[in-house]
């Protein structure tokens, strides 16, 4: 009876380890599940639900949002499609269009919409998407399957295959759109449009999440064999065959270390280091310093908005020797702004870069200056670098229009260094600086930091930046040894009480 | 087998939870499904039905009441209390408790140490500060350079509703294009608070097909959250942090009414204003 109950708590405690389990495999599961055959007819009342928001009613990819969103969102009308299976050229497979909605558009406004509708709706819409294009109508009389890429056996990773996909990426000059270091910033960058004459980006390969069609080795084989209609990106099966294509993608691979974007930290704890902080990127105490990673968003609340962003995110690094404290930033911008202005982008200014503190040490630091520049009852003191002048200045900020520099602040030693889309920049500044217009950083109190950042030659200037909001910074001080100290003691008096306990019960 | 009350305590109360997990299918602790949001993939917990938060509350609800069971009677206490004397005292000279007695002897030291060590060394954990995230409304307000309020504010387009349907499906469609060209970006397509900014913002956008959100809430309320945006709340909601700009400089007053039609009227039928009548 009672091995009974215990039973009964047994197999309650191993059902949600079971359930686990099912969870687990089902979040695995790659996308390759089978797609329903869809009904246009209710595609319609779907996509009239879901879709014209963007897309708008009649397929022509102009509802109401697409002004303000980059990408655009897709015009249907001209049956061009950006990621496909299929050959250059050709329609898309209606796989093509159930595994887009499904898995939504990388680094764009195009949500994975499997997250919220049924795979039946999504089939049925990718149905009517087809409708609003002529071309597939007219493909359909032919009664032949549409042509697509073979994959042939994979090349699997090597520094050989990488160093040959090196190679095919210089022959083909891949580096003029996509820039040497993958980061999107070769030379034709500034001129790229699209098929309806809007600006264009190149693939950033360093940031694989932002991939449109995906990130798996496959869907980089695919993208370079397909081309990406519409787009200046096109197809290079001709100059490619299939081994070739397979050391492409390791050297695409081998750009980025992570495929998963990097987590976000609330604080950035920046360690203590003894002698000068240096100011050269390279340094070693540079390179194994922890590197924090912050997504920015656009500058949505105060007008004139930002509503894309330009520059994506910003990493971080920070040391101090207990007097000077020093900020390392790196961030990706495809162009030294300001450039030669071009068809694409002809207003050009400044990159900038603003790093947020409160303008004075609050006495409860959990109150915060509002995060886009200040306000009226906090001022927000910012340090402000730009490309032209290559400084860094203070400005007292209540707000982003009540922004004035403080003509007396401490200097802040910069050095800045552009090199192939990556802006890196050092600030370094006394940390007690003895003016009391200003923040004094002490050791162990916390500090609220966030971040704006421009790419001039995108537009982005005044009001028009990319955000963060706040997080916190904290200088650690070095730790002394004597907690080694305490914990040999501790255990040497841990041992003698117990011998002491031993004896006396053996004793009794 | 004869268990004594102290594995009974402890068996009882990792069932009871375990009894309440399969009830409400709540696997936060061993369920993460992988979520993409525009390429971004992050783990969440696979259990949409009780947030950790509760579950944790549970835990801790369930664990008290077991304690208080043993311990309602001197005779339950004794029992409870008795195999841990044993292990201590080991009256009967057990083997298998010396074994036991001397694993523990063994693991001790090398603990306090430990404990020694950890207290040693300094921890600059973040400030702790709690948001309010309802925070309560001001009964009056100065929105759109007038004061309401907010009590008896209601939405002048909602009598369309019932008077005129047809009227009322216009308006929705309307603060559906404003919505899209507004909000979306962070409360998403969906109005699930998931838009593609969403993961870049702490506190994270408010999800509209929650039933705790606006289902719970005036038409008023949103007027004043929409017109007055994160600077309008007060200091206890950190107006400094959140990203809801301020809309009433950027939207007209009937802009803000037709976008509050359409949050209601976009969501799964349940989710209505609420209302004092």
């Amino acid at each position: 009876m009672k091995w009974k109950r215990f039973k009964f708590l047994l197999i309650l405690l191993l059902v949600p380890f079971i359930m686990g389990q099912s969870e687990g495999q089902k979040a695995e599961a790659p996308a390759e599940k089978a797609m329903p055959p869809g009904d246009a007819k209710n595609g319609q009342i779907v996509y009239e639900k879901r879709c014209v928001w963007c897309h708008g009613w009649a397929g022509a990819g102009d509802g109401p949002a697409a002004d303000r969103l980059r990408p655009r969102p897709r015009d249907f009308t001209k049956g061009k499609y950006k990621i496909r299976t299929s050959l250059s050229g050709k329609l898309p497979t209606d796989r093509n269009l159930f595994d887009a909605i499904s898995n939504g558009l990388h680094g764009t406004g195009m949500p994975a919409w499997r997250n919220v509708i049924s795979d039946q709706e999504i089939s049925d819409v990718a149905m009517y998407i087809k409708s609003f294009s002529k071309k597939f109508k007219r493909w359909a009389k032919k009664g032949k399957p549409i042509p697509e890429i073979e994959v042939g056996p994979e090349v699997p990773s090597s520094p050989e295959s990488i160093e040959k996909g090196k190679q095919i990426f210089l022959k083909l000059e891949c580096w003029k759109c996509h820039g040497k270091s993958g980061k999107a910033s070769g030379p034709s960058m500034p001129t790229l449009q699209d098929d309806w004459k809007f600006p264009i980006r190149p693939a950033n390969f360093t940031k694989p999440w932002n991939f449109r069609g995906g990130n798996r080795r496959i869907d980089i084989y695919r993208r370079f064999n397909t081309g990406v209609m519409g787009t200046p990106m096109a197809s290079f099966k001709s100059s490619l065959d299939n081994e070739k294509s397979w050391h492409l993608v390791n050297f695409i691979e081998s750009l980025s270390p992570t495929k998963k974007r990097p987590g976000v930290e609330e604080i950035v704890r920046v360690a203590e280091v003894e002698g000068d902080i240096p100011m050269d990127f390279e340094d070693p105490v540079w390179q194994s310093a922890t590197k924090y990673f912050f997504p920015l968003l656009g500058q949505f609340q105060i007008e004139p908005r930002q509503f894309w962003t330009t520059i994506h995110d910003v990493n971080m690094k920070g040391l101090h020797n207990g007097e000077d404290v020093a900020f390392y930033f790196e961030w990706d911008d495809p162009t030294k702004s300001p450039i030669d202005p071009t068809k694409v982008y002809p207003l050009q200014y400044r990159d900038a870069f603003y790093l947020q503190f409160p303008l004075k040490m609050p006495s409860d630091p959990t109150k915060k200056p509002y995060f886009v520049g200040g306000d009226k009852k906090r001022a927000a003191g910012v340090w402000f670098w730009e490309s032209e002048s290559m400084k860094t200045v203070l400005l007292k900020a209540k707000g982003l229009f009540k922004t004035k520099v403080v003509g007396d602040a401490t200097p802040i030693e910069t050095k800045a260094v552009y090199d192939d889309g990556r802006w890196r920049v050092i600030m370094k500044r006394k940390m007690q600086t003895g003016n009391e217009k200003e923040l004094q950083i002490e050791t162990g109190k916390f500090l609220p930091l966030s971040f704006h950042a421009q790419d001039g030659s995108d537009g982005d200037f005044g009001t028009k930046r990319n955000v963060s909001t706040w997080y916190w910074l904290v200088l650690e001080p070095k730790i002394s040894d004597t907690r080694y100290a305490v914990a040999g003691i501790v255990f040497v008096l841990v041992l003698g009480l117990e011998f002491v306990w031993i004896r006396k019960q053996s004793n009794s | 087998m004869k268990l004594n009350s102290f594995v009974k305590g402890i068996l009882v109360t990792v069932g009871l939870y375990a009894a309440l997990i399969v009830l409400f299918g709540a696997v936060t602790l061993f369920g993460m499904v992988e979520v993409n949001i525009n390429g971004i993939l992050f783990e969440e917990s696979s259990s949409n039905i009780l947030p950790s938060s509760i579950q944790y509350m549970y835990i801790f609800f369930i664990f008290v009441g077991v304690v208080l069971y043993y311990t309602s009677s001197a005779e339950k206490i004794e029992e409870t209390i008795r195999p841990m004397a044993n292990f201590v005292f080991n009256p009967e000279k057990k083997a298998s408790i010396k074994v036991g007695q001397y694993t523990m002897y063994s693991v001790l030291p090398f603990f306090f140490a430990f404990v020694g060590y950890n207290q040693m060394t300094p921890k600059f954990p973040e400030p702790i500060a709690l948001r309010v995230i309802h925070p309560a409304p001001p009964t009056t307000i100065k929105i759109f350079g007038e004061p309401h309020n907010l009590v008896s504010l209601e939405n002048p387009y909602r009598q369309y509703e019932k008077s005129d349907p047809e009227e009322f499906k216009q308006l929705a469609l309307e603060g559906g294009f404003i919505y899209f060209k507004n909000c979306f970006f962070c409360h998403g397509d969906f109005l699930d608070g998931r838009g593609m900014t969403s993961l870049n913002l702490n506190p994270v956008p408010a999800n509209f097909q929650d039933v705790g959100t606006i289902a719970m809430l005036q038409e008023a309320f949103l007027f004043w959250r929409i017109g007055t945006g994160g600077p309008g709340l007060p200091d206890e909601s950190w107006p400094w942090q959140s990203a809801m700009p301020i809309w009433q400089n950027i939207l007209t007053q009937q802009e803000v009414w037709k976008v509050i039609l359409f949050l209601y009227d976009y969501t799964p039928p349940q989710i209505t204003p609420r209302t004092f009548s």
